[in-house]
């Protein structure tokens, strides 16, 4: 190799695959297929953005079985739904599980209320876990989530439009939810030290 | 201020100004009669005694710039300004005129000459008067013992609060703390009698007397214009040669009543705790109404948000000294030529700490429309419910209890009540009724049975949406393909919302499941009917995500 490369692999700003372990906390999905493809080994208690390109491919099954184990819990907290595309269904909730008593449904305007109050929901302190549907987000508004995530320790995930997936990011994590010839199929689009490759989310499914 | 001239009560009289044998400091519907030459009672408190529990100590908060301060939103502003009096004499100057050389007691077109950009502002006693009052009753979250100075200052009496709040020093430090969240400039000085810490105060002295004993000494340091007496007797104490209160101290009494009335005499013996000086206890309304002039016409919402946090500042303060928290704010925006804005904030749980009002006004007034500029704010609050400890019940009692009630509540203030909701399970089979909206936090009040797992989506439709089937089969971003079913659902047929569904599972190309349903024949649709021809109709009810 030549020296201009060494100088640029050894710069502490260039990150290189299979060097590092994540360093943050992270919750176990409850899929053990998931947590082998995740850094770390779960959802990071930081900002997540699952690029979805028909909403129903599977990415609430995603994160159903953690629903469930928080419900689980003796700590309070809620379970923000930042403007869904369509409603939560309160009994496949309650069959799978999860605390319906946990679960605040927020409903804003635009991408800048949804922005808001998904920062506000962070900020509180007072959630388990953020769940947020959101188109455009510019990259600010996505550091003081991740900066508010990392504060709290909370995870928040942003499901948003596949186009996103074009402009940088602060989030930990990205994923994306692609149509494969067997069903939706899960993908690691940018993540720090987890195994890249992609998991067919059918599998996924019936948990 | 003005005791002297109006004073009812005939003052001490004696052969000097050394102490007088006892104090006869307590309670009394009137000023304590004079203590006769010779007969002064023996059985006082002996007033070196290390402060015994009974022996007052007042703390007295001097508000200086009050008169500006109502005139200005409630704080200082960057402009010069002055208010004058009926006469035309400048009472008070803002720092930037104080700057220029405007000086109260300066006649009004000096003060326009001095300084040529000067705002000028009539002085407000009425708005002066009740902003103490509504002050007093938010220092009774000190003491219960509050008493009016007017017409800018308040006489705390500390002693039974020393403990609460762990001693002097910290006692100050959290009065003088909540005076700035008020907005409010003030001075504040401690002393065994009122009229001594009203003195002292008003000279800047924040020494803390606590010994009756060391009164004489600091009250002889002041100047006679700190005890307010009026101008001819001011003058007099000039003439005569007078520098310092101790001067007078030293004066023969019947001389020094003879040249200046008895009242500057009856004041040095109150202030040095040898006559009685029983104050009247405020007592506050029992709603908080409080309202703020602007500086100026404006439409910044960050003026609006620093008026109104000091009005929720004095709020909180009242709401302390009752025990009492608030679920509801009304709050009103007045503009010059247009009917006032009227705001209700709501409080999912109730509250009375003024930053989580500040908190919630702010996120308000992201949605609000002024259709005018506001030119004073006002606040109206009735204290509720006594102050619980914690918020049990909705989501037990952890600390994140009353953080998630305030989310809720943040949210609702920028959003919109109807925007922020709970989910609740109903027993009914029609699955678009098996579910309400409720209260965030709340459990459902009936145990619903669970549905088998799996067998429903995690999304609904708000209403079902009809899918083509041009063969009798149904389309969804292409054929779909039917995993499982049929699922039977008949309900309803009394109250005339009769469903006869089949539900299937399919599964689109994409991947994406789909909960779908058929009519059965001769039920109600809930779409355009189909025509027989064409098969069975078939909607999209819920996607299982």
């Amino acid at each position: 190799m030549n020296e201009s490369l060494h100088t640029l692999l050894d710069d502490p700003r260039l990150w290189r695959a299979g060097r590092h372990q994540p360093h943050w906390p992270v919750l176990a999905s409850g899929h053990p297929e998931l947590d082998a493809l995740l850094p770390g080994g779960g959802w990071p208690a930081r900002l997540t953005e699952v690029a979805v390109t028909h909403w129903g491919s599977g990415e609430l099954a995603l994160f159903m079985p953690l629903l469930q184990r928080l419900s689980q819990d003796q700590a309070a907290g809620w379970f923000a739904w930042i403007t869904p595309p369509y409603l939560p269904y309160a009994p496949a909730f309650a069959a799978a599980g999860v605390d319906l008593s946990r679960m605040l449904l927020v409903r804003a305007r635009d991408d800048t209320e949804i922005l808001w109050a998904t920062e506000q929901a962070l900020q509180s302190g007072s959630c388990r876990v953020v769940l947020s549907w959101v188109a455009r987000a510019d990259g600010r508004a996505l550091r003081r989530l991740q900066l508010a995530a990392e504060h709290r320790q909370t995870p928040v995930i942003l499901f948003r439009p596949p186009a996103m997936l074009a402009a940088p990011s602060p989030a930990a994590l990205r994923l994306s939810l692609d149509s494969g010839p067997e069903g939706p199929c899960l993908q690691l689009r940018k993540h720090r030290g987890g195994a890249a490759r992609a998991l067919s989310v059918t599998a996924l499914h019936g948990r | 201020m003005k005791r002297s001239a109006a004073s009812p009560c005939p003052a001490a009289a004696g052969p000097s100004v050394s102490p007088t044998p006892g104090t006869r400091q307590g309670p009394g519907p009137q000023r304590t009669p004079r203590p006769e030459q010779g007969q002064a009672p023996e059985h006082a408190p002996r007033r070196d005694a290390a402060h015994p529990p009974g022996t007052p100590l007042w703390l007295c908060l001097g508000l200086p710039r009050l008169p500006l301060e109502v005139r200005s939103g409630g704080g200082e502003t960057g402009d010069a300004r002055v208010i004058v009096d009926r006469s035309g004499r400048v009472v008070q100057a803002s720092a930037p005129a104080a700057e220029n050389g405007v000086a109260s007691g300066v006649p009004l077109n000096a003060a326009l000459a001095l300084c040529p950009g000067l705002v000028v502002l009539e002085r407000d006693e009425a708005a002066e008067r009740s902003t103490l009052e509504r002050l007093a009753a938010w220092a009774g979250a000190f003491t219960s013992m509050v008493s009016i100075e007017a017409p800018a200052a308040l006489l705390l009496e500390v002693r039974g609060s020393l403990r609460l709040f762990g001693g002097m020093e910290p006692l100050r430090r959290q009065v003088r703390a909540a005076l700035q969240g008020t907005g409010h400039a003030g001075r504040d000085a401690v002393a065994p009698t009122p009229l001594a810490a009203l003195w002292l105060a008003r000279a800047g002295e924040t020494e803390a007397v606590l010994e009756p004993a060391a009164l004489a000494g600091r009250i002889g340091r002041l100047r006679p214009v700190v005890t307010g007496w009026p101008d001819t007797t001011l003058t007099t104490l000039r003439g005569l040669g007078i520098e310092r209160l101790e001067d007078c101290l030293r004066l023969p009494r019947d001389g020094f009543t003879r040249r200046l009335g008895r009242g500057p005499l009856a004041d040095l013996d109150r202030a040095l705790g040898r006559l009685a000086d029983p104050r009247s206890a405020f007592r506050a309304p029992p709603r908080y109404r409080g309202s703020r002039e602007m500086a100026m016409e404006t439409s910044h919402t960050t003026h609006l948000a620093r008026a109104l946090q000091g009005l929720f500042a004095e709020l909180e303060g009242f709401l302390r000294a009752r025990q009492r928290a608030i679920r509801r704010l009304d709050i009103e925006l007045m503009h010059l030529r247009h009917p006032a804005t009227r705001l209700t904030l709501e409080l999912a749980a109730p509250e009375l700490e003024a930053a989580h009002f500040d908190a919630l006004f702010a996120a308000r007034l992201e949605r609000l429309a002024l259709p005018a500029p506001v030119i004073s704010v006002a606040l109206e609050a009735e204290p509720g419910e006594s102050l619980v400890p914690a918020n049990a019940g909705l989501f037990g009692s952890g600390p994140d209890t009353t953080a998630g009630i305030r989310l809720v509540e943040r949210l609702r203030a920028r959003l919109g009540r109807e925007a922020v909701n709970g989910l609740c399970p109903l027993d009914e089979h029609r699955p678009e009724r098996a579910w309400r909206v409720a209260e965030p936090g709340a459990q459902a009040y009936q145990s619903v049975p669970v549905p088998a797992a799996g067998s429903r989506p995690a999304w609904l439709l708000e209403s079902p949406r009809r899918l083509p089937s041009p063969d009798g089969r149904p389309r969804c971003d292409g054929m779909l393909r039917i995993e499982s079913g049929p699922e039977r659902v008949e309900s309803g047929w009394w109250d005339g919302r009769e469903v006869a569904r089949d539900y299937w599972i399919a599964r689109t190309p994409a991947g994406a499941r789909l909960w779908i349903f058929r009519e059965l024949p001769g039920s109600f649709s809930p779409g355009p009917a189909a025509s027989p021809s064409a098969g069975p109709t078939w909607y999209l009810h819920g996607i299982f995500g």
